[in-house]
């Protein structure tokens, strides 16, 4: 898979430059009319890689890319990326390794229908076959929460691997899964 | 405690160009944040083979990321956790296992619409037990964004053995194996406020305290009861500050907060 590896920081950096007008104005929700500078749109489209496809379908999780004719959405790519790096800033020493148009299901989030502990767990998704772009990112150092009583994590690898979900219509994320 | 507008704009912006030169995990990260690592305030349970799982209801606060909340490199959560020490290596807390749901601003929102606040759960993979992880050693997981008071549970579910995390009810993931074996059988239940950098701040203030109540195990029955007993732990930083509650839902509560809190 060609994969276009684009510093984070820099990306967000640029897309900053461009939306930080609209901020001002008190457009930031308006995802539409955000500004995409040129450079950002040079993120390729790219399908969710194997390892992460791989990985993902271990864990309840189903990714099934868009058929044509394509969807119409509202949040282009570059938008997208802009908004699963901005709200997960310990990507930001990582780089976005891929952007693409799926439909999204895990099995694993979604209401309990068993509340009883005791019963074998019965979900009803809230992410089924939902229309989203996934932004891959990878090589950043990953958020690791650690115990009162475990010695802490000194400064980890970058070995982070994370797949967003972000919304096509609205903008919002919806999801994100580090492993 | 928020800048708004044209300052968050500028402030967002200013934070991401400072990304690009944050090249490892030991730079310093845009606003003042150095020394990446694991910065607690919190209580734990004594460690009980009775165990099988704890919640608690824990309210909303929005911290400051590294002083000026300006740069979205940090992250500040708070959390409930059931926690057991390695059966391979019990003496070793490197080996902890883990299974935790609760809530973090993740980023500063980068002058778009993105909140950085979202509700999360991380277990730690079985493999971690033995220190053979190829790779990452805990999976996390991220929902919605979060503004209000919520449960957040984690407990073990008799019909498949796994640890199930959520919030109010709603499953966000589960582990994917069975601890028993790899997590020794006496398990403990804990609840904190924590940052990846001193600078940041555990959600709330001391004039807003970020409240736990509802503080609870699960039994291996399945019955929720109040833990009878928990203990503050030291705080990494003092200003990263903690104190037993005696809530009037039952049992006992727990406040965190950050005093003073950044200013850099």
């Amino acid at each position: 898979m060609k994969k276009s590896l684009i510093r984070v920081g820099l990306a967000i950096a640029v897309l900053a430059a461009g939306v930080a007008g609209a901020a001002a104005v008190g457009a930031a929700k308006n995802t539409e009319s955000a500004q995409v500078p040129a450079a950002a749109r040079r993120v390729p489209e790219s399908a969710v890689s194997q390892t992460a496809l791989r990985d993902m379908a271990e864990h309840g999780v189903t990714i099934r890319p868009v058929e044509e004719p394509r969807p119409e959405v509202k949040v282009s790519a570059d938008q997208a990326v802009l908004q699963a790096a901005g709200s997960f800033g310990f990507v930001n020493d990582g780089t976005v390794v891929g952007v693409s148009l799926a439909h999204l299901t895990d099995e694993l989030y979604g209401e309990q229908l068993e509340p009883d502990p005791t019963a074998p767990s019965r979900i009803e998704p809230r992410v089924s076959n939902a229309l989203v772009w996934v932004v891959e990112f990878e090589g950043f150092t990953p958020f690791v929460s650690a115990p009162l009583d475990a010695k802490p994590s000194t400064a980890a690898a970058a070995n982070g691997h994370m797949l967003v979900a972000v919304d096509p219509l609205t903008g919002d994320v919806v999801w994100g899964n580090q492993f | 405690m928020r800048s708004t507008g044209l300052i968050c704009a500028v402030a967002a912006m200013a934070g991401a160009l400072g990304a690009v030169s944050v090249g490892s995990a030991e730079a310093a990260v845009p606003g003042g944040c150095t020394s990446r690592g694991n910065y607690h305030a919190g209580a734990t349970s004594a460690y009980n083979s009775s165990v099988y799982g704890a919640r608690a209801r824990i309210e909303y606060n929005n911290p400051d990321l590294c002083g000026s909340d300006t740069n979205g490199g940090s992250a500040s959560v708070v959390w409930s956790m059931v926690t057991a020490h390695s059966a391979t290596y019990p003496s070793n807390s490197s080996r902890n296992g883990w299974a935790q749901s609760g809530y973090g601003q993740f980023a500063q929102a980068q002058g778009f619409s993105a909140s950085g606040f979202h509700v999360f759960t991380q277990y730690t993979l079985k493999c971690k037990n033995t220190g053979t992880c190829p790779g990452s050693v805990v999976r996390t997981k991220f929902g919605g964004t979060v503004t209000v008071t919520h449960y957040y549970e984690n407990y073990v579910r008799a019909s498949d053995g796994r640890i199930h995390m959520g919030v109010d009810g709603t499953q966000l993931d589960a582990t994917n194996y069975n601890p028993a074996g790899d997590w020794d059988s006496d398990y403990a239940g804990q609840f904190a406020g924590e940052v990846i950098h001193p600078q940041s701040d555990v959600p709330g203030t001391s004039s807003d305290v970020t409240t736990f109540d509802h503080i609870q195990k699960y039994s291996a029955g399945g019955a929720i009861n109040f833990f009878a007993n928990i203990d503050v732990v030291t705080s990494s930083y003092s200003r990263h500050r903690r104190a037993e509650t005696s809530p009037s839902s039952g049992g006992e509560g727990l406040s965190v907060w950050t005093s003073p809190v950044s200013s850099f």
